[in-house]
Order: structure tokens, then sequence, then C-alpha cells
């Protein structure tokens, strides 16, 4: 009991997690669930909106932690094991929406993009999910920071509207007003970049 | 579902997830030096 709160104390650098990756010490796995254990199961339980799915994909993760860290020295910790985090969640995300619809936060803010991208298939073969990620950054890169953080809130991290809101101290109303305004903006920016819509 | 939008957002650059948190790490900030302030006003 008490060595759970005594671990909460110990809460140590993420140069000095990225370290023990380096030094190939178990113990990085441990401190990097301490810190960021409920961080990355929220990440994953917005994708995939079920328990045990999002234990599994934490799991994986940290694999995949492990198995980047070396060579890579990530710059910002949280910012890229929360990349390790939703590809994982997406390859479990599409693997289950395969077969069933899941009623996650994901499925929720994808249908707010329904009308920004159409077909999505032949979308797909004409422009690279790599290219189509570099035209959302350069879109994403001319918004306000408020925009910003509305925008990677809501569509990268699956955040709920009410949590973006609260951390902005503003109402769910004014969240999804920004959200309107920057679908459309990026709406017409695919376009202008040859993304049909 | 729209696989092609999941992929692109998916591969967005990082700098950007750094700025995130970046901002989120401001508006915490912002949020406790606010509410330390309320409790010290409510004393």
């Amino acid at each position: 009991m008490n060595k759970r709160a005594d671990r909460q104390q110990e809460i140590i650098a993420d140069e000095q997690i990225i370290e023990l990756y380096w030094k190939r010490e178990e113990r990085a796995i441990q401190e990097t669930d301490v810190k960021y254990g409920q961080f990355l199961f929220r990440i994953a339980y917005n994708i995939l909106h079920n328990r045990s799915d999002s234990e599994e994909c934490q799991n994986d993760t940290y694999i995949g932690i492990w198995n980047a860290i070396p060579p890579t020295r990530p710059v910002v910790f949280p910012a890229f094991i929360t990349q390790i985090m939703r590809r994982t969640a997406i390859d479990r995300y599409k693997e289950k929406t395969s077969k069933k619809r899941i009623p996650s936060e994901l499925t929720v803010s994808l249908e707010e993009l329904d009308n920004t991208l159409h077909s999505s298939d032949s979308v797909c073969s004409e422009c690279e999910a790599k290219e189509l990620g570099k035209i959302i950054s350069d879109y994403s890169r001319g918004l306000s920071d408020r925009q910003q953080f509305i925008f990677i809130g809501r569509f990268y991290m699956a955040e709920p509207v009410r949590n973006i809101a609260d951390d902005l101290g503003v109402t769910s109303s004014a969240v999804y007003k920004e959200i309107d305004r920057i679908k459309q903006g990026l709406k017409l920016y695919l376009e202008k970049n040859g993304v049909y819509v | 579902m729209n696989s092609a939008m999941i992929d692109g957002i998916t591969n967005i650059d990082e700098d950007l997830i750094e700025k995130y948190f970046d901002l989120k790490t401001k508006l915490m900030e912002g949020k406790s030096k606010k509410e330390k302030h309320i409790g010290c006003g409510g004393r």
C-alpha cells in the first residue's frame, strides 16, 4: 500500500528515464509506467474505449519504447511515447473496426471530420499517408496556438471536447465552434493541395 | 470511418505533438497558479 505512495513521490525526470533505457535497465519501463502509465492508458482508451485492449496496447507501447531507445534519444519524451501509443492503438482500432464500430472518442472525432475528406480509399491511393500528414502538419502550423491545441487535442489525442474546454477554461460550445472553423480551413487547405474532397 | 484521415493525422510532424505538450504544460501551470491564488484569497 505505502509502496505505491512512495513510488509516486519518486517520480524521476524524463532525462533520467531516457538514460535508463540507454543503459538497458528494465527499471526504465517501471519508471515510465509510474510517470506516464495513466496518461498512456487514457490515450489508448480514448481511441479504443475498451479497458483490456487499452492495457494490452499500453504493454505493447512499453515494448515499443524499449525497442526504440536506443538508438533514438527523444527530445520531448511524452511526445515520443504518445506517438508510439497512438500508432499501437490505431492499429488495434483498425483491426477492430474492420469487424465492428467502436463507440470511442476517435470514432466521434473522425465523424466530425467526415465532410472534410471523403472517399478515403481513393484519397489513400492518390496521397500517401505521410504526404497527407505533411499537408495536415503545414496547415496546423498556420493555426493560432489555441487552435493548434484544440486540433491536436481533438484529432490526434482524441480528447473529449469537455476536457479540452476545461484545459482552456472555456465552454464546450466554444471549442465546438473553433473545431468547425478548423475543419473548414482544413478542407480548403486540402483542396488547395490537390487532396480531393 | 475515414482511414486516410486517421493515417494522415497519425503521420503529423513530431514538433506539433511536442508543441501540444508545451502548451498543455503552460495551461496546467497557469491553472495551478490561479488555484493557489484563489486558495490564498479564501483564507
